[in-house]
């Protein structure tokens, strides 16, 4: 029941995306979502859209990945959708289309509906991107060299870093360990399926005390292992992989900044729709 | 009324760029009161084989029926999991009440028995095992030993009474005295209630000294299925599987290369003790 469940849906090719710093695709992802609310005319969202699609290309990445990546929030968007119809916009005297006791749809929510729809599609494909092409391992070592400097103020960023890459690490070991115990427990004869609410609830706890108990030993063997190689903490610890920007990462900050750009001034010029 | 196998394949992902065809197309009836003993490398598809037989994991195709209950239909499959005892590699993860006596009566609550019968099932599971009632009834599962705890696990399926019982790997991680433990408990069970066993195991001695039958899987397939003799008889042929063979089975194909004719039969400590004192008796003469 829990094997639909893909996290961090890392699709490994030998592109020159996937070798691009993960810090700079952490900065180019904050850049993509600057320039999506940038966005203020639907028209403009061919911009962010070309991106996404030129990124899946260079990266050899089928396209239908856009799709999977926007499924999991599919109700999310229908449920925005939906609600920016009926809500009233702040137009006067608004053009109204339908209108039935309190549930107005006007032209301007019609508008705002397709308007929000794209933002959210574009910022979840845009995003998704980092995923698709940075295992989850080197994004946080980019996020802990990004976060360096608040080592000044006291702030944890190693071990904030560690504790990321660890629970990445064993999400797929819980899993399977979840699967596991499901089945001890089925054949004992536990159902998970029938009953009230309550019953329901409870049924869980033969599998949540094993679940908890076997994770609990496992980080206290982790810790174990990690103190009996002379771990202790980010302090005077080297990195097997130095990252390193290069020139195509300049490349990549450029044309993040240019879309920014080229998104205002053509709104600016051309105001329509 | 035993188990029947048919035609059955899983696999794994289906559909996806990376499925796995874990076993491919299973036929065996398994009868009643048998043990069998499963052996196959690791990968080879036991795991998921087992967990087919109380339809923990359904087929991919093919059918199985448990005495009649169609493991496929879900009203059955309830009927037949009751009779069908599973007891997964590492069982003591499924430990999770306050105290041994609670745990063990967990599978027989499930049932929906009453009190009085609950506390027969689990003082006989606990007989069964080995688990002084006295002394462990009240304990945590969590303050037992690696064995205990695997005798505590083991017993939670016995308490169920099921009319076949499955394991997997029972005694994968403990020391010869536990193993054995374990394998004579299986054994006196067997005669005492008349169940069938199912046991996985890597163990080919143990297989050898307990089994009636043996199934040996490679690559998700049946590669052989008969008695012990059958099976070891063709020791080499083990061997090139990947697979171990009895250390008596082991000696015999050291000796055969050395040049001694030992009958392929030999795989048990008994009969090549037999045999040597024969060759013995014979030079002696
Ligand atoms: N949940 C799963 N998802 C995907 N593939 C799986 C899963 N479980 C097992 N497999 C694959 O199916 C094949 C058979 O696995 P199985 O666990 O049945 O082997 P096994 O014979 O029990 O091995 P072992 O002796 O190591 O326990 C293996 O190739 C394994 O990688
Ligand atoms: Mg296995």
């Amino acid at each position: 029941m829990f094997k639909d469940i893909t996290l961090g849906q890392y699709y490994p090719s030998d592109s020159a995306i996937h070798k691009l710093d993960p810090r700079t695709k952490i900065l180019t992802m904050i850049f993509y979502i600057v320039a999506v609310f940038l966005v203020n005319r639907i028209y403009a969202f061919i911009f962010p859209a070309i991106y996404v699609v030129s990124v899946m290309l260079i990266a050899k990445i089928p396209l239908r990945y856009i799709k999977n990546s926007i499924k999991p929030i599919k109700w999310i968007i229908i449920f925005m959708f939906i609600l920016n119809l009926f809500l009233s916009t702040n137009v006067e005297n608004p053009t109204v289309v339908f209108e039935w006791w309190i549930l107005r749809i006007t032209h301007e929510s019609i508008y705002r509906s397709i308007y929000i729809t794209l933002r959210l599609i574009t910022l979840v494909a845009g995003t998704s991107l980092m995923t698709l092409t940075t295992t989850p391992i080197s994004l946080t070592d980019g996020l802990e060299r990004l976060l360096a400097p608040l080592k000044a103020i006291k702030f944890p960023v190693h071990e904030l870093a560690m504790m990321m890459t660890i629970a990445l690490r064993f999400i797929p070991t819980l899993l399977e360990e979840v699967d596991k115990i499901t089945k001890a427990q089925l054949a004992r004869g536990a159902d998970f399926e029938s009953g009230s609410i309550i019953k329901r609830a409870k049924s869980m706890i033969p599998i949540l005390i094993p679940l908890f108990i076997s994770a609990f030993r496992r980080a206290d063997e982790l810790a174990m292992a990690m103190e009996s190689r002379c771990y202790h903490g980010g302090e005077g610890r080297t990195k097997m992989n130095v990252l390193k920007f290069h020139i195509n990462d300049l490349y990549a900050i450029l044309v993040m900044i240019g879309m920014c750009a080229v998104i205002v001034v053509i709104q600016m010029l051309l105001p329509i729709l | 009324m035993p188990i029947e196998v048919k035609n059955v394949t899983h696999t794994y992902m289906a559909g996806s760029s990376i499925s796995v065809n874990a076993i491919e197309n299973i036929n065996i009836t398994i009868n009643d009161g048998e043990f069998l003993g499963i052996i196959g490398h690791t990968g080879s598809g036991k795991s998921t084989f087992i967990q087919h037989l109380n339809g923990l994991v359904q087929p991919t195709s093919g059918t199985i029926t448990v005495d009649g209950y169609d493991m496929r239909d879900k009203k059955q499959k309830v009927l037949g999991r009751r009779l069908v005892g599973m007891v997964l590699q590492y069982p003591e993860y499924q430990l999770f009440e306050e105290t041994v006596y609670k745990d063990i009566a967990y599978g027989p609550k499930n049932m929906g028995l009453d009190e009085k019968a609950i506390d027969d099932r689990v003082r006989e599971a606990m007989d069964h095992v080995g688990l002084e009632f006295k002394k462990f009834a009240d304990k945590s599962p969590f303050e037992l030993s690696g064995g205990e705890k695997r005798r505590a696990a083991i017993a939670g399926v016995i308490a169920m009474r099921p009319k076949y019982l499955v394991l997997d790997e029972p005694m994968a991680g403990l020391d010869p005295k536990g193993r054995k433990n374990i394998l004579n408990m299986l054994e006196s069970l067997r005669q005492a209630t008349n169940c069938s066993i199912i046991m996985v195991s890597h163990s080919m001695d143990d297989v050898a000294r307990s089994a009636q039958r043996i199934m040996v899987i490679n690559e998700g397939k049946i590669a052989k299925l008969g008695s012990p003799e059958d099976v070891f008889s063709d020791a080499e042929g083990l061997v090139e599987m990947g697979l171990d063979v009895p250390r008596i089975s082991a000696l015999a194909i050291e000796m055969r290369k050395r040049g001694i004719d030992v009958p392929k039969n030999i795989f048990k400590a008994e009969q090549m003790l037999e045999f040597i004192k024969g060759i013995k008796a014979q030079e002696r003469k």
